[in-house]
């Protein structure tokens, strides 16, 4: 209600406010208290002088009680009567060339940052392979448990969910031309090539890899790093290693597990059609499936934690010291986990087989 | 254990021309002090001028944008950063929230130093901690975690820990930051009484006046228009006498205080 009656009355001044007005009296002596609504009141009035062809506007306050003087002051009603505002800081709009070329700077930075840290994991490795012993593998083992053993009922649930959902596609579509009993190779091959290494990767990016940038990143933002390096050690040395190290040895056992428990699945839907029986299936799994298929999905998910622990960890160093930061270092952090997945499984996806012909092996 | 040394002309800490700040920000030009062997020396200033900063340039966690730093004879500003961390093991700092580390017992943190960087038996190490410990009354609380004990014991774990590996040097940022007056005057007694026993050097910023009359024997006086050290010397000389207006008043807060 006050709001608006204090509105009505400033627009009321606009309107009988005409530009040969010199002087404004405003009678405050019956006002004894600091009364808010009459000062935003006074506080719109001055803000109107302020506009082009008024800036000659004078205010006088006649019999005003003296210890309004100061608030009125603070106001922005200067002793000659006039009023001046402070200059707010205001946001410069940049041109587009000047986003552009900021947003290209910005990604040649973040680019020279991650090589430099690529550069300390790789010094991180050599560090551990002179002094094992610096190695702290009870914390690698706190890091299994709680990226891997915890990740177990999650990894089982999601796989085997993949696998029937597999095998329900491919009988729908293979039982049309009587092929039916080739979807244990398409689930064999889709789950233990692919599916399963990034099922697995997937999850661990939402568990371990935004796990360790928050961790990272709540330690910078409570001064631990700057602590670790004023006590002469390395950031990079006591809190990387264990955490990927953990990471590389689980997810390949993960992959494993959801390997097998999505096969499992795929079959488990295959047995309710009426072409095939759970023998059948499993049969013909032996038939298709080779150990070097067993061993690409190996060879992926140790890729895939070494790019989530990685980037996990190089977002929490790179968290703003900030509550908010954290968080947007975690959310990037599953983000970019993610992105890195997926490339990475389209380089191993095609490299693996050239690898294979190496051995003699046709795959 | 060292000699008490106070007052001696031995330089420990020395600043020359020094300019501090960010990328392109600069906070201080030009600053030149050093800190004598055994002195409890105080960097104070009005909040937004630059304290913490010049702390973290003078313990090398950010690089000076001109000037030299010298630890002990060592300049930190253009030491590698092999020969860095070689110098800041000479040295503990004490951090506003003791910045200890979150996954381990109190007594694992003050051990870290010791099992990281000397090759002591499990046994002697595991003592060590706990000497340091009671010398800041913490014993009893060996394993308790970080999060369960309160702000002014998380300062005086952070502390033990600082003094881990024996270091000539002690930094201090804010130390009675988020403490009560009571908490607060108990750290100050503690500092004073590890001074006494042990004659480390202590560098301090704070903006606590009551903190600085017990403590200081000499403070540097920052100003954030100038971006330099305006005065120096005794705090209670300072108070009394001082050229600066300002500081003449921020040193005699308690006289606005009403009766």
């Amino acid at each position: 209600m006050r709001a608006e009656i204090v509105e009505e009355a400033a627009e009321a001044f606009e309107a009988a406010l005409a530009s040969t007005v010199a002087i404004v009296r405003f009678d405050l002596s019956s006002t004894v208290t600091t009364h808010y609504w009459s000062m935003a009141y006074l506080k719109l009035c001055g803000e109107i002088t302020l506009r082009e062809g008024f800036n000659n506007v004078k205010f006088e306050f006649p019999g005003i009680d003296a210890k309004l003087l100061g608030a009125l002051a603070r106001l922005g009603f200067s002793d000659k009567g006039v009023y001046l505002h402070a200059p707010k800081r205001v946001m410069e709009s940049r041109g587009v060339f000047v986003s552009t070329g900021g947003a290209v700077l910005k990604i040649l930075e973040d680019t020279g940052k991650l090589m430099s840290y690529a550069k300390d994991l790789v010094k991180t490795v050599f560090y551990f392979i002179r002094h094992p012993r610096k190695l702290n593998f009870g914390e690698v083992l706190f890091y299994m448990d709680q990226t891997g053993a915890d990740a177990v009922p999650i990894v089982m649930l999601i796989c085997f969910l993949m696998g029937m959902i597999l095998s329900f596609q491919g009988v729908a579509q293979l039982s049309r031309f009587g092929l039916s009993i080739f979807v244990s190779d398409l689930v064999g091959h889709s789950i233990v090539r692919e599916l399963g290494p990034l099922m697995v990767a997937i999850i661990c990016t939402g568990r371990a890899g935004s796990a360790f940038a928050a961790e990272i990143g709540t330690m910078k933002v409570n001064e631990e790093l700057d602590a670790m390096t004023t006590m002469g050690l390395k950031p990079v040395y006591l809190l990387v290693m264990p955490k990927m190290l953990g990471l590389i040895l689980v997810m390949p056992m993960l992959t494993l597990i959801g390997d097998f428990v999505g096969i499992i699945g795929g079959g488990v839907m295959a047995a309710t059609s009426n072409d095939i029986t759970l023998f059948s299936y499993f049969n013909r799994i032996t038939v298709s499936l080779m150990p070097a298929n067993v061993m690409e999905s190996l060879v992926k998910s140790v890729v895939f934690a070494f790019f989530v622990g990685a980037i996990g960890c190089f977002k929490g160093f790179e968290s703003e010291s900030d509550a908010k930061g954290v968080g947007g270092a975690t959310t990037s952090a599953v983000v970019s986990g993610v992105f890195l997945i997926v490339l990475a499984d389209a380089a191993v996806t095609f490299a693996f087989p050239q690898f294979m012909r190496l051995f003699g092996i046709d795959y | 254990m060292r000699e008490k040394t106070a007052n001696s002309e031995e330089i420990v800490v020395e600043v020359r021309n020094l300019s501090t700040g960010y990328d392109d920000f600069i906070v201080h030009e030009n600053l030149n002090f050093e800190v004598r062997r055994g002195e409890i020396f105080v960097i104070l200033g009005g909040s937004g001028c630059g304290k913490s900063t010049l702390l973290k340039h003078l313990i090398g966690l950010n690089p000076p944008l001109a000037g030299e730093i010298l630890v002990n004879g060592e300049n930190l500003a253009s030491a590698s950063e092999k020969e860095k961390l070689d110098i800041m093991r000479g040295f503990g700092v004490l951090y506003q929230s003791g910045a200890l580390f979150s996954s381990m017992t109190i007594e694992e943190n003050v051990a870290l130093p010791l099992t990281t960087f000397t090759k002591l038996p499990r046994r002697i190490v595991e003592s060590m901690a706990r000497v340091k410990l009671s010398l800041v009354d913490l014993q009893g609380f060996e394993s308790f975690l970080p999060g369960e004990i309160s702000g002014g014991m998380k300062k005086r774990a952070g502390l033990a820990r600082a003094m881990a590996l024996d270091p000539e040097i002690l930094f201090f940022d804010e130390p009675s930051a988020g403490l009560d007056p009571i908490s607060s005057a108990e750290l100050d007694q503690l500092i004073l009484s590890l001074r006494e026993e042990t004659g480390v050097t202590m560098v301090i910023v704070t903006h606590e006046l009551d903190s600085i009359f017990t403590v200081a024997d000499r403070v540097i006086i920052l100003d954030k228009e100038s971006a330099g050290i305006i005065d120096q010397g005794d705090p209670r000389e300072l108070r009394d006498n001082s050229s600066n207006e300002w500081v003449k008043r921020f040193l005699n807060r308690d006289s606005m205080k009403r009766v």
